[in-house]
């Protein structure tokens, strides 16, 4: 699968952003998703989600939308073909089909010399098994820090100093990550469901300009109200939560103004179930995990998957 | 006449329901020092789990365009509900 996939230039994208907008990125998708696996469709959704072989003009050579490995090779094979049997000007044209700069995306706030997180979530010691995939499930997304934020929360170069990440930082960062998205998409929590929140950040240690930094906290959401527990199915009062532990270790390098090493651990209880999110039949109460890691500096710039909840203009 | 309940006949319902909850329930692992590794390891997806990112996924179709038409090669667009480098 390494090997064909080589032969393409591999990109993932969010899709609903692709189909509802008008920006040239999202035009270009329009241009050619109505030809591929779920062209046309309107129920159960108008979702044109898949995985989608397509020239650098738009033309496009084969679609579909499964996890069966075979399948996707010989889709990735067909469209292989179709596209070698192109004229080059026809299948790649004389110059990019759209300006990638010009368009008004939320990577555009990658908070490069910030913190990026990379963030997963997880059940974790589950006493009652469930099969398939939904077992061993597991999500991820990031979170983002900007520069003059982390300065905030980056206690001084002292053995014993402290500071609590400030509240309205602190409140976002639970309000978008510390989401029961293992299974699937879920919503963000609005401010009022955070009840309890706390993360300070004590130095331990010094060496030169590295600062050992140690994390400890705490977070209880509540949230009540009327929605679906599975997809597309009907509203009916609800309530969902979370109530967990938060531990973990950074190291600050100060000379820098970043972090060079970063691990936040949340465990705690959740409840409840959400329209997309897969716990129809598992509304707990039953642990739930979050993993918080530094991004390596390579990575693609995904904005988190919440990221209006971050009101950056 | 109806039977006089005893303190005894009226706990037991809610015995019998604090007992049904203690059974469903399921314990949550104690987050300190000395259960941090283990914890962080079943958390953290393993290398196998994370083998797709072998591939060099561009994170923006609009990227892909560029790089696509500069290389002469066809675009593979994953394109999922929620970003697929994200959340989806």
């Amino acid at each position: 699968m390494q090997a064909l996939a080589a032969r393409f230039v591999a990109v993932a994208d969010e899709v609903s952003r692709l189909q509802r907008d008008s920006d040239a990125e999202c035009r270009f998708f329009q241009g050619f998703c109505e030809q591929g696996h779920y062209g046309g469709r309107t129920k159960p959704s108008n979702t044109r989600q898949g995985i989608y072989a397509v020239t650098a003009t738009g033309a496009f050579l084969a679609s579909i939308n499964t996890r069966d490995a075979g399948e996707m090779a010989k889709m990735l094979q067909q469209a292989l073909a179709k596209f070698e049997a192109m004229p080059r000007e026809q299948r790649s044209g004389a110059a990019p089909a759209l300006d990638p700069t010009a368009i008004q995306r939320f990577e555009r706030h990658f908070p490069a010399d910030g913190l990026v997180l990379r963030a997963y979530s997880r059940d974790v010691s589950r006493v009652k098994a469930t099969p398939g995939w939904r077992g061993s499930a597991w999500n991820q997304d990031h979170a983002w820090f900007r520069r003059a934020e982390v300065a905030s929360f980056v206690p001084a170069a002292e053995l014993g100093a402290r500071v609590a990440m400030p509240a309205a930082l602190l409140q976002r960062f639970v309000r978008a990550h510390f989401v029961d998205n293992v299974r699937g998409q879920t919503f963000a929590h609005q401010p009022e469901n955070v009840v309890e929140a706390a993360l300070t950040l004590t130095c331990d240690a010094l060496d030169g300009d590295n600062q050992m930094l140690l994390l400890e906290g705490k977070v209880r959401i509540q949230r009540s109200g009327t929605w679906a527990t599975r997809g597309y199915g009907p509203h009916s009062e609800q309530q969902l939560g979370y109530d967990g532990k938060l531990l973990g270790a950074a190291r600050f390098d100060r000379a820098r103004g970043v972090f060079t090493t970063f691990q936040l651990l949340a465990i705690g209880e959740r409840r409840g179930a959400t329209e997309f999110n897969g716990r129809d039949d598992d509304f707990g109460p039953a642990p739930l995990a979050f993993a918080f890691e530094l991004a390596p500096a390579d990575a693609p710039p995904v904005a988190p998957s919440m990221h209006w909840v971050y009101g950056w203009k | 006449m109806p039977r006089m309940a005893t303190p005894a006949m009226h706990a037991l319902p809610f015995a019998l329901a604090i007992g049904a909850a203690l059974a469903q329930a399921e314990p949550v692992p104690v987050l300190d020092d000395s259960t941090f590794r283990t914890l962080w390891l079943k958390i953290v997806p393993s290398e196998d789990e994370l083998a797709w990112r072998r591939i060099a996924w561009l994170g923006t179709l609009g990227e892909g365009v560029v790089a696509a038409q500069a290389a002469d090669k066809p675009i593979l667009l994953w394109a999922m509900n929620g970003h697929p480098l994200a959340c989806t």
